[in-house]
């Protein structure tokens, strides 16, 4: 997936606050976390944003290709690295997206349609990874079965996974891939993330400390 | 390592099947768009001229098209010396209300004959007591009423198989891609179940009534036992996810359905009936006749037999057999209620259990049998066009899917 960069983001815990900056020629993600618009570019794709919520309401089956075209990389990407499990994440991302049609005509157009749509698929994806861990305590090892699901569907793609942060992910709880994720890969704030999660601010950034600080262990183990 | 790294490794990690995905992702969506229903419109239009028509076809079928004559003396020659000539289904021979399923959707009939065609749905299921039917359609469950009010629904993507807990109809599982998911009975609360299961319909371990009640809210109550892709059944609960237990590796059933009194689950597969305890073990494996593979099976309401119908391949083409198996004696063996040539592929007990309506696809027919008295059979003929009304070509046989309590007006 490319993204477009460099771009500013709210800092949180003392971290460094400036995105790698990578050439893109493909405009096709946007900012995910609550809007903060300052700019006149982010701006402007709000008002195109609340435009195609504002067709899609009235019928445009175009208008909903945007949206979807839009916001699917993200929130699939989102509810993979929490599930780890490829089906699972697509059934999560589609489930959002239908919940999102489902809710349609109710939208308020002042809202972000981002944040609200990752909302539904970080809760879920928290939802299915526990339930997974729950039938963990049963006996069965749940990578073995990500690995029998994963093999037994080989035309969803190599279960095979190489990057080592996200193999080191994979370790972490639920709760905490979820912010991590919320954090890195959306870029909420800590702020934002406690709304999204209803958790008290304070936990969220002792999630994110020891989230952090186990994805380093991780990696050290791993190399 | 830097957050600017850790930003950019999640981006661009590799993602199986990204682009296929996404695709996959807006066909649904996009058809789910395209099916949602307007600000505004009611949502159960009411379709009076609809069911009059429907009528109307169906009494011009009865009286005008007697053809079918072959079928009919087919029948009358082959099934059982006395079994009565076949007639269009008039009325039901015991007491209750069918759930059937055609090329139009689900009707419900009632005893005296009558018939409701409930909406464009795929599949459906009698909630324990009547009041409601669990359907599916492409993109949609719902609970709809039996005159056809949509209660409520919930988009999934291709929901199958939906099944309601016995008894309170608190939660529905039901499957949807290899997915087993559970909803609340008031459509709330979905959650994933299990996300890989066989393509079996799920068993809810029934609860009493009274018992329920008391335990409303507690773990253990909602129950249910899925079958794995690698032939396991597993015993979970619905709001716990508790895995309670886990069979051995085995065929992957078909059909799973627990006894009325919880004493036994049965796993129905191919040639054989696999008999559980409530515990998980397995009690016996009772073997159908040889060559026979099993195309439907289900507890009497008694929970004392279990009746399965089957085909199986001889010189002459497909012959069928629909059997009984009285599973609370100590030495189980098949008891043969029924053979003929074709196909018999649904079968449905009467809720007082004195009867069992096989569907026989080859004939177009019905078949309705007294386990007590094999002899006696009823025939109801040209049945995919009672469910069918209107159509030209060749619908198919209407399949039989639930004969349900009879305290919904079934007389």
């Amino acid at each position: 997936m490319i993204v477009p960069g460099p771009r500013p983001v709210a800092a949180g815990l003392g971290e460094e606050i400036e995105l790698a900056a990578e050439g893109s020629t493909e405009s096709v993600a946007v900012p995910l976390r609550l809007a903060r618009a300052t700019s006149p570019s982010k701006a402007l794709e709000r008002r195109r944003e609340r435009r195609w919520i504002k067709a899609a309401q009235s019928g445009s089956e175009q208008a909903l290709e945007h949206l979807y075209r839009r916001h699917w990389p993200w929130a699939h990407r989102a509810a993979y690295l929490v599930v780890h499990d490829a089906a699972a994440a697509e059934d999560i991302a589609q489930e959002a997206f239908l919940a999102a049609i489902r809710s349609l005509d109710r939208f308020d157009r002042a809202r972000p349609f981002g944040p609200w749509l990752n909302r539904i698929v970080v809760n879920r994806a928290i939802d299915w990874a526990r339930a997974r861990s729950l039938r963990r305590e049963t006996g069965a090892d749940p990578d073995a079965d990500i690995a029998a699901t994963e093999s037994a569907n080989p035309e969803r793609g190599s279960p095979v996974y190489s990057d080592e942060v996200v193999t080191a992910l994979r370790q972490l709880s639920p709760e905490h891939r979820a912010v991590v994720v919320l954090r890195y890969l959306l870029e909420y704030t800590p702020g934002e993330i406690a709304t999204a999660l209803e958790l008290p601010r304070g936990t969220v950034n002792s999630r994110l400390r020891r989230a952090l600080d186990q994805l380093g262990t991780e990696m050290e183990v791993a190399r | 390592m830097r957050s600017a790294d850790l930003r950019r490794r999640l981006r661009d990690a590799p993602m199986p099947d990204e682009h296929e995905a996404r695709e996959r992702g807006w066909r649904v969506v996009h058809a789910a768009y395209a099916g949602r229903r307007p600000v505004g419109a009611s949502a159960t239009a009411p379709r009076p001229l609809a069911v009059a028509l429907a009528m109307a076809a169906i009494v011009l079928a009865v009286v005008l098209t007697p053809a079918g004559a072959k079928v009919v003396d087919l029948v009358r020659d082959v099934v059982m010396p006395n079994a009565r000539e076949a007639k269009p289904l008039t009325a039901l021979p015991a007491p209750g209300t069918l759930l059937v399923e055609s090329d139009q959707g689900p009707w419900v009939v009632q005893r005296d004959g009558s018939q409701r065609l409930l909406g464009d749905y795929r599949e459906a299921e009698w909630s324990p007591h009547g009041y409601y039917v669990a359907v599916t359609s492409e993109h949609q469950l719902s609970a709809v009423e039996p005159d056809g009010t949509v209660h409520w629904s919930l988009n999934r993507r291709a929901p199958s198989d939906p099944r309601w807990v016995p008894e309170t109809g608190y939660r529905i599982a039901y499957r949807t891609g290899s997915s087993m998911r559970v909803v609340g009975g008031d459509g709330v609360e979905d959650h994933m179940l299990d996300p890989s299961v066989a393509p079996t319909p799920p068993a809810w371990r029934p609860v009493p009534l009274a018992r329920a009640k008391m335990t409303q809210g507690e773990a253990g109550e909602n129950v249910v036992a899925v079958a794995e892709p690698d032939g396991r059944i597993e015993l979970i609960d619905a709001d716990t996810l508790t895995v309670y237990w886990r069979t051995p590796r085995g065929p992957v059933p078909t059909e799973l359905a627990w006894s009325a009194d919880v004493a036994r689950l049965v796993a129905l597969s191919g040639s054989e009936v696999r008999v559980f305890s409530s515990g998980g073990k397995l009690l016996r494996t009772v073997r159908l006749p040889a060559g026979m593979e099993a195309t439907d099976g289900a507890f009497a309401p008694t929970g004392k037999a279990f009746a399965v119908t089957g085909t199986m391949r001889t010189h002459h083409g497909l012959r069928s057999q629909a059997l009984v198996i009285p599973l609370a004696e100590s030495q189980p063996k098949p008891r043969p209620l029924l053979a003929n040539t074709g196909t018999f592929s649904d079968l449905s007990w009467s809720p007082d259990g004195r009867w069992l309506l096989v569907a026989w696809r080859d004939a177009d027919a019905w078949l309705f049998l007294r386990p007590r008295r094999p002899g006696d059979v009823q025939t109801a003929g040209q049945v995919s066009r009672q469910f069918s009304p209107g159509s030209t070509s060749g619908a198919k046989v209407p399949q039989p899917v639930g004969w349900c309590c009879t305290s919904i007006g079934g007389s």
